[in-house]
């Protein structure tokens, strides 16, 4: 559904993108991670067609959004910026992007109105959008783009602003969207917001594609899988040398509380061995990173 | 042409510039009017009479036509373009081309009504002021001016304006050289108004350099891309 192959992306002899390649295929949410310009809005731009890339090929369904303007119906996106007009009234700016894809005004109600419904959003159907909150805005944002039915649905940030209770709503939508078969790109810096509905992340940092995969894959990259032994001081040391025989030196650390295990392990072995050598085990812990520590610790190292 | 950009954004300019638009749909007159009095003082009322109105109906015509247009370009592209509306209209099924064309079709066509529908007052209420029985009217040729080179011209002078509005950060530095020309023109022309009569050459001249001016603005328009806009 969305391809990029080779893509580098150039601006007065900067690279925004660099020789990045992935694919999202029909269905799946894929989440587009990365600090503040990192190139996730012009990755953006290439896919809808805005932006031409220096060098590569940008597929959207197959065509080039670029050159082919017809590809054009197949998507929708949903900007940081809402794109609504706040002269015109919640229904106009449907029925007026809805009629730039050949909906009719019938059809376009038919779909709007349950979504309106949906949102709670109905009584400000007449409203200017001026008037209305930034969350309001955001959602208003959101159905305007999903009047068009689109196969492709690209969001930057599509619930930054938001209460937990819509942010919560959105996410639902997008699942059932994903399930109808839709494709949602998202951009996002709500880390927990991405590992709670992509299907796959990319980890976009200064113009470079970092990582490719699912989220669990990613999180087990990265030493997800944290154990803590809290053992009495006076043992720690024991237990430490106990431990290094039968798990590898490097995964083991010895920290105030205990012992730290970097890796995934048979706790009941790890346990027999410390009961047999009388070391008493005083609690235990599985701590699993989530996206949000594993994404820190990429970047930290991208920095070293 | 889909025509939907053209019908939101004339539909946009008279809900919001209402006030705007009466304002400048009585101007012409407020200022002509007395304009003419006081001209009609020497000379037989016919043919300064005529002399007055055909000015009226070509000079006045093009310089209010794009002083109407200069207020209107500023909300009709610049907004689009500051905001970020623009990048989100080019997301959807239509051209770059289309998005400028109809805007500009948008701005002239009002524009060009308030002008076309103000000379039929001004030789209306000349008529009933000056006239004694017989039917005072602006020459033909002031008439073809106004009915072919004035909404070509216009036109393609506000499709310059919205290109550039588009393609160039400076726009609000450009956007001062229309004002200019406009009083340029009028200050030049209001010197010579009581000789004013243009002949047939004049006429073909001016439909000529509005049609070129009008390949070069489409020729333009087509030329510039998705990306010169996005960039600016």
């Amino acid at each position: 559904m969305i391809k990029f192959n080779g893509i580098t992306k150039t601006f007065n002899k900067l690279n925004a993108l660099n020789d990045i390649s992935f694919e999202v295929e029909k269905g799946e949410v894929f989440g587009f991670i990365g600090e503040n310009g990192a190139g996730k809005t012009t990755s953006i731009r290439l896919m809808t067609g805005l932006l031409k890339p220096t060098s590569g090929i940008v597929e959207m369904l197959d065509k080039d959004p670029y050159t082919n303007i017809d590809v054009h119906k197949m998507f929708a996106c949903v900007q940081d910026t809402y794109g609504l007009y706040e002269s015109l009234t919640v229904e106009d700016n449907f029925l007026f992007y809805s009629s730039l894809y050949g909906i009719s005004k019938e059809t376009a109600k038919k779909r709007y109105l349950p979504l309106l419904e949906r949102f709670s959003l109905t009584d400000k159907k007449n409203v200017n959008t001026a008037k209305l909150s930034k969350g309001m805005r955001q959602k208003t944002s959101l159905i305007r783009a999903l009047i068009t039915n689109p196969r492709i649905l690209i969001l930057d940030e599509p619930t930054a602003g938001l209460d937990p209770l819509s942010q919560e709503e959105i996410r639902n939508l997008l699942k059932e969207k994903s399930r109808e078969g839709v494709t949602v790109f998202l951009s996002s810096h709500n880390l927990n917001e991405i590992e709670g509905i992509c299907n796959r992340i990319g980890i976009l940092r200064k113009g470079k594609l970092l990582d490719v995969d699912t989220v669990k894959n990613v999180v087990d990259r990265y030493e997800n899988i944290l154990f803590e032994f809290n053992i009495e001081k006076e043992y720690i040391d024991k237990a430490y040398d106990l431990i290094c025989n039968s798990v590898p030196k490097e995964s083991v650390e010895k920290i105030n509380s205990g012992i730290l295990i970097k890796r995934d392990v048979s706790t009941s072995k790890i346990n027999e061995i410390l009961v047999k050598n009388r070391i008493p085990v005083l609690g235990f812990k599985k701590k699993i990173s989530s996206l949000e520590n594993i994404y820190k610790k990429i970047m930290e190292k991208e920095n070293e | 042409m889909s025509n939907k950009i053209l019908k939101k954004e004339i539909k946009s300019i008279i809900k919001n510039k209402l006030s705007y638009l009466l304002f400048y749909f009585i101007l012409p007159i407020i200022i002509l009017i007395p304009m003419f009095n006081s001209s009609l003082k020497n000379g037989n009322i016919y043919t300064v009479g005529k002399v007055l109105l055909s000015f009226s109906v070509s000079n006045f015509s093009l310089s209010f036509f794009l002083l109407f247009s200069f207020v209107l370009l500023n909300d009709v592209f610049y907004y689009d373009k500051i905001t970020k509306l623009l990048e989100t209209l080019l997301t959807t099924p239509i051209t770059l081309f289309q998005v400028l064309v109809e805007k500009s079709l948008a701005i002239a066509f009002i524009s060009y009504l308030i002008v076309f529908v103000d000379q039929i007052i001004i030789i209306f209420i000349f008529n009933i002021l000056y006239s004694n029985h017989t039917l005072i009217l602006p020459s033909v040729q002031s008439l073809i001016i106004l009915l072919t080179a004035i909404p070509l011209f216009g036109f393609s002078i506000i499709l310059i304006m919205g290109l550039i509005s588009f393609a160039s950060n400076k726009y609000k530095i450009f956007s001062f050289i229309l004002p200019l020309i406009i009083f340029g023109f009028l200050f030049y022309s209001s010197s010579n108004i009581k000789t004013f009569n243009p002949k047939w050459i004049t006429v073909i001249i001016t439909l000529i350099l509005s049609l070129v001016l009008l390949f070069v603005s489409l020729f333009f328009s087509k030329k510039l891309k998705n990306e010169d806009v996005i960039t600016a």
